[in-house]
């Protein structure tokens, strides 16, 4: 009995790094071993979801094992600094979400990282868009009705967000700001937390991303003003980006690339861009990024995704300070 | 009636022979997973998720719903064989199961806490058919306001953990309360109390604390009484429960399936406060509470009932609102996803084999675990038979694996240690670990809910006594507060039966 438990459990290791090991092939150049892939997030939330997905066809295209391991805690931060810390050799990558690099380093005094100089930017692969909803029993209709009334009645809608210091929160901020309206940004312990309190009419409307929503948008009891994304989502056509409303500064969406530390090689770099370009390309990985319909493919260089992280990091500064102030 | 004709044909999906081998790899690395202390289903489901996409929709939920609740009847063994939890919502497990097991008893322990949990598992699948859409627009009434007045009369209910000194738990309590404030401030994004450390950024870790407070801290103390070894080893006395213990079971079954159901039911409630609101209600209901934590096997099947209730509860806002209610609801809901089906409240119309065929393989699922777990029990009882001086080491490798693992983090291990240090202590000088846990899960839940509830009410605290179900808690809470009051003669003729 006790033989088989062990076996058992030694099965279960062995079928778990087989499936890991799948489509290896072993070159004589760069991969020469696994390659681990840190995720700063825990298991089960989006950034875990999306490069599991996705995985097994990135490591094809780069002919790498990519085995992934989810370090979690201070909002990225830990996972991020392992990673920071790490031989710069390619064994050792992270996958680069921009809000451990452009948001918790404003809210985290010693962010033992700077994104400017502490890490080497391979590329972007995708954002996750936001969209700004409410219960469909809401007399607000549009994006003006809710403005106007914004406007008309100072800190009185409070929008649900997924948490203190995510991209939704600063996302309402931002909104306020270029607005010129006030609405008051309710943090929630995760998107599950702000569905209920939506429909349940305890927040008056969220900014949140589309995957917990879309069922209720679907049954008609949520109504989804804008998004705030780059392009129209495929999943709402028919609804209009912050952007085209005129608030291109309120514009901003979570970024997902991959990094590694500072001093990582020119020719590793080239070689996983060139593996994510392809991966990102690939009809079957443009399939279950579409029915995960949280994330849009992005495809950026590094240069590009840095350039883009440090900009949304200076316009998140004054935010960040004004939050600071008002709980003073 | 059209639900028995849905419910014939989800078993028909469920008993193929595909699905019913997955749900028993489900089950059977759940079980697994639930064992080994520090790994949680989340961890298990994350590596399977890329496997899934080869699999047709039902099966990949019916393995990986069966890992979620396998992991429940699993994590309860290592919590009454070396006193340290499985997962979190074993921590209870720990208070009885493992007196029992140093009286010789761990085998009904073992056995009442599968059929505990099979019998939940039956009872909250039924109520899952009947109840579930009823139940998530009730759980649409749970406000800020609402959890606040909720945590408050969990707080209330905490001194009767107390096995001893109540004066001492309340010590405890306010212990757990403290260091519920320290990491990141849900409301500002802001460190508390960190220090520059990252690690405590997401608060000191429940299942460090955990290990350390239960595991660790046991060790230390066996190792100074050496000598005593022979006394629980040899006498082991049946493998199953007996008559008097089902006669005893029962009721704390029953009470314990609704308590864990309905509480899990409402999002953003872990899985580990049923289990010790069904302690302290068992204890309460008990004609013998001074017993409890001496070994009373009421004390273990209504907290092992309640922890698989509200695995099941869970379910109901993923499955009729496409909510995730934890990280392994999430990967469920991802998994389905992947394959274009969405949960939420069209999933009955757009997929009814996936809704029914999860339903009942539920309870296929449940059946498998009572019969891996029964055989098993034999087995686990013999590991009390090692040597100390290997088991001991055994058990402190365990715990250091498990704290690493949980976020693969090696400075998850100091927080641990610390924890089996203060343990120690604890044990010492007579404190207990179970109010510190309890208020640990309650602080940060309680604080947050409170300054959500005030954003939303512009500061007004006239919030908690407007809202029905709010005020409804409120003074529960007050009346278990003064109750003493009022039965104080009957609760000192009591004291004073027992001290005689």
């Amino acid at each position: 009995m006790r033989q088989n438990k062990k076996r058992s459990v030694l099965w279960f290791l062995v079928i778990s790094v087989l499936f890991l090991t799948s489509g290896v092939a072993l070159g004589d150049t760069y991969p020469k071993g696994p390659v681990q892939l840190v995720i700063p997030f825990s298991p089960g939330g989006t950034t875990d979801i999306l490069w599991r997905s996705i995985s097994e066809f990135a490591g094809k295209n780069a002919k790498a094992t990519l085995s992934l391991v989810n370090k979690t805690g201070g909002g990225g931060i830990v996972g991020t600094s392992f990673v920071v810390n790490s031989k710069p050799d390619g064994y050792t990558l992270v996958s680069a979400n921009s809000d451990p690099l452009n948001i918790a380093p404003l809210f985290t005094p010693n962010t033992p990282y700077s994104a400017d100089k502490d890490l080497t930017f391979i590329c972007k692969i995708a954002v996750f868009p936001f969209t700004i909803a409410l219960r469909a029993d809401s007399p607000i209709k549009t994006l003006e009705e809710l403005v106007a009334y914004a406007k008309a009645n100072p800190g009185k809608l409070k929008a649900g967000v997924a948490g203190a210091g995510t991209t939704p929160h600063l996302i309402v901020e931002m909104f306020n700001k270029a607005a010129g309206i006030q609405i008051t940004p309710v943090p929630f312990g995760g998107a599950g937390e702000v569905v209920p309190n939506l429909l349940g009419g305890h927040v008056d409307l969220t900014v949140i991303s589309i995957p917990p929503i879309k069922s209720h948008f679907l049954s008609g009891k949520v109504r989804v003003l804008a998004s705030f994304s780059p392009t129209r989502p495929k999943d709402f056509p028919q609804i209009p980006t912050i952007g085209e409303k005129g608030y291109k500064t309120a514009n901003i969406s979570t970024g997902v690339g991959l990094a590694g530390p500072k001093g990582l090689p020119e020719s590793i770099v080239k070689h996983w861009e060139q593996a994510m370009d392809k991966t990102m390309k690939d009809p079957k990985v443009i399939d279950i990024m579409d029915k995960l319909d949280g994330p849009i493919v992005d495809f950026k260089t590094g240069e590009e995704y840095k350039k883009e992280i440090l900009a949304e990091l200076e316009g998140f500064k004054p935010i960040v300070a004004s939050i600071k102030d008002k709980k003073k | 009636m059209d639900i028995v004709k849905e419910v014939i044909f989800g078993f028909t999906v469920a008993l193929t022979p595909t699905n019913l081998l997955y749900c028993f790899f489900g089950v059977l690395i759940g079980t697994l997973i639930g064992v080994l202390p520090g790994v949680g289903p989340a961890a298990a489901l994350s590596l399977l998720l890329p496997v899934t996409f080869y699999v047709p929709p039902v099966s990949t939920i019916i393995l990986l719903a069966g890992i979620t609740y396998g992991a429940m009847y699993g994590g309860s063994t290592t919590s009454i064989l070396v006193n340290i939890p499985g997962e979190a919502a074993s921590v209870v497990t720990c208070l009885d199961g493992y007196q029992m097991a140093r009286k010789g008893r761990a085998g009904p322990a073992l056995g009442i806490s599968a059929f505990g949990s099979f019998i939940a598992g039956t009872i909250t699948i039924f109520m899952l058919i009947l109840l579930a859409p009823t139940l998530a627009s009730m759980a649409l009434k749970f406000g800020p306001p609402e959890y606040f007045s909720l945590m408050v009369l969990g707080l209330s209910i905490m001194v009767y953990l107390a096995k001893g000194s109540i004066i001492n738990a309340l010590i405890m309590v306010c212990f757990g309360l403290v260091l519920g404030t320290i990491g990141l401030d849900q409301m500002t994004g802001m460190p508390r109390f960190t220090y520059g450390i990252n690690t405590l950024m997401d608060g000191v870790g429940l299942v460090q604390v955990v290990i350390g407070l239960f595991g660790v801290s046991e060790v230390l103390i066996n190792v100074e009484r050496k000598f005593k070894q022979e006394v629980f080893e040899t006498r082991v006395k049946g493998l199953f429960p007996n008559r008097e213990d089902w006669k005893k079971s029962i009721g704390p079954i029953g009470r314990g399936s609704l308590i864990g159901f309905f509480l899990g039911v409402v999002p953003g409630m872990s899985v580990v406060i049923p289990t010790f609101v069904s302690y302290i209600i068992e204890k309460k209901l008990s004609k013998y509470p001074e017993k409890f934590g001496t070994g009373v096997i009421e004390g273990v099947a209504g907290p092992e009932a309640a922890n698989n209730a509200a695995s099941t509860g869970t379910l109901v806002p993923m499955l009729s609102l496409g909510i995730p209610t934890g990280a392994s609801t999430a990967l469920l809901l991802g998994a389905l996803m992947i394959h274009g089906i969405r949960p939420g409240p069209l999933l009955i119309q757009e997929a009814p084999d996936v809704f029914w065929g999860l339903i009942a393989s539920l309870y296929v699922g449940n059946a498998m675990l009572l019969v891996l777990n029964l055989p098993l029990i034999g087995l686990w009882v013999k590991i009390l038979k090692v040597p100390y001086h290997f088991l001991f080491s055994i058990i402190l490798l365990l715990c250091i694996v498990g704290s690493y693992i949980t976020n693969n983090n090696p400075y998850d291990v100091v927080i641990m240690a610390i924890f089996g240090l203060v343990g120690y202590l604890m044990k010492k000088m007579n404190y207990e670990a179970a109010p510190l846990v309890l208020s640990l899960v309650l602080g940060p839940m309680m604080e947050t809910a409170l300054r959500r509830s005030l954003v939303l009410s512009d500061g007004g605290f006239d919030v908690f006594f407007k809202r029905p179900i709010s005020a409804t808690f409120l003074i529960v809470a007050l009346l278990i507060l003064l109750s003493p009051l009022f039965l104080k003669k009957k609760v000192l003729k009591e004291e004073l039966k027992s001290s005689e």
